[in-house]
């Protein structure tokens, strides 16, 4: 046991001896300055009872966010797993669809795989057929009218020259139901 | 000691003056140790009475004042430390751990400070709590929260290996 006692002693001997001889007066003026500190701040008590206040406000928006944002998550997540069961794990369906849709709406009006109920089209097309039509009536009327005395009307002459184009006039007619519904 | 307590918990100014004169040279030695020059051992000591100070209500609750007001200077100090290890890494420069007035005991001195180094940590820690801080192993016990049996017999295991240790150097 005196060897142990023997090491202690040596061991101690490391250690400082004495703290410095101002330490004590630092330590006590120390305490006297946070004292008062602490005074100062229970005059601002008011100030300080707010300033928790907002602080606990703060932390509480803190939390409230943080579990919005969470809630959120959740709900995505669910109707995620919802539109992939109601696709059958098809979760690419509705991006496909978009592009086709936007080809079909940009192709021009000559294209054949055009769909048949877009109405500008349908209207560009007889539009275009009736401005046909219309060149191939007048062209002829306009420029080379026959100069027969006076006996035969002009419209007599188209009737009789053009009149297959009656019955694709009177197609267009019967599709004006169709325009109707289109416009 | 309870009383001093409820008289510290009452911020009266003679009480902090005596818990330092009781506390004061055991606890300088034992941060002195640890950071290794005694400014900064000054400064974690003042650190650590301003602390207490600022939780001085909970000192009315405290059964062994001792040990919590070592309590409270260790965990300074391991701030303090935590620091400096801090500041070494980023390049800062630290001071080298001055050794105190070590020099004027003799190579022995030297030979005791190598054998500690040659410890685990708890059972340097064991031993600067009791050697340094002059702690009781009951205080001991309870800073640990160890059974005090096994702080007193891991404490006699920590010197018989010192005394190995320093056996084997004298040869």
């Amino acid at each position: 046991m005196n060897e142990f006692e023997t090491i202690e002693q040596d061991l101690s001997r490391l250690a400082a001896e004495k703290p410095p001889s101002n330490l004590r007066s630092k330590v006590l003026e120390a305490i006297e300055s946070q004292r008062d500190a602490d005074a100062g701040g229970i005059l601002l008590a008011p100030c300080g009872t707010e300033h928790a206040r907002l602080k606990k406000l703060e932390r509480t928006a803190t939390f409230a966010a943080t579990g919005l944002l969470a809630l959120s998550l959740l709900i995505f997540a669910i109707v995620d797993r919802s539109a992939s069961g109601l696709y059958q794990g098809r979760s690419d369906y509705v991006t496909q669809t978009q592009p086709l849709a936007t080809r079909y709406d940009a192709k021009p009006i000559t294209g054949q795989d055009k769909p048949a109920d877009s109405p500008k089209a349908f209207f560009r097309r007889h539009f275009a057929m009736l401005q046909q039509f219309n060149s191939e009536l007048f062209c002829g009327t306009s420029k080379k009218i026959p100069q027969t005395g006076g006996d035969r009307q002009p419209l007599g002459y188209i009737r009789s020259r053009l009149g297959f184009r009656v019955l694709q006039l009177a197609s267009i007619a019967s599709s004006r139901s169709e325009i109707g519904s289109a416009a | 000691m309870s009383e001093l307590a409820s008289r510290l918990a009452d911020d009266e100014d003679s009480a902090w003056a005596e818990l330092y004169d009781m506390t004061a040279d055991a606890m300088f030695a034992y941060v002195t140790v640890l950071v290794g020059n005694r400014e900064a051992a000054s400064d974690v000591l003042q650190e650590a009475f301003l602390r207490l100070h600022r939780s001085r209500s909970r000192l009315r609750d405290v059964d062994d004042l001792k040990a919590f007001v070592f309590t409270v200077v260790r965990n300074e100090t391991n701030r303090s430390l935590t620091r400096n290890r801090k500041h070494a890494t980023t390049g800062e420069v630290t001071e080298p751990r001055i050794e105190t007035d070590a020099h004027s005991h003799g190579d022995n001195t030297e030979l005791i400070r190598h054998a500690l180094t040659m410890l685990s940590s708890e059972e340097q820690e064991l031993i600067q709590m009791k050697v340094y801080a002059q702690m009781t192993f009951t205080q001991i016990a309870a800073v640990l929260d160890l059974p005090m049996g096994t702080c007193t017999s891991r404490y006699r295991r920590s010197l018989e290996k010192m005394r190995i240790i320093l056996q084997e150097q004298i040869r």
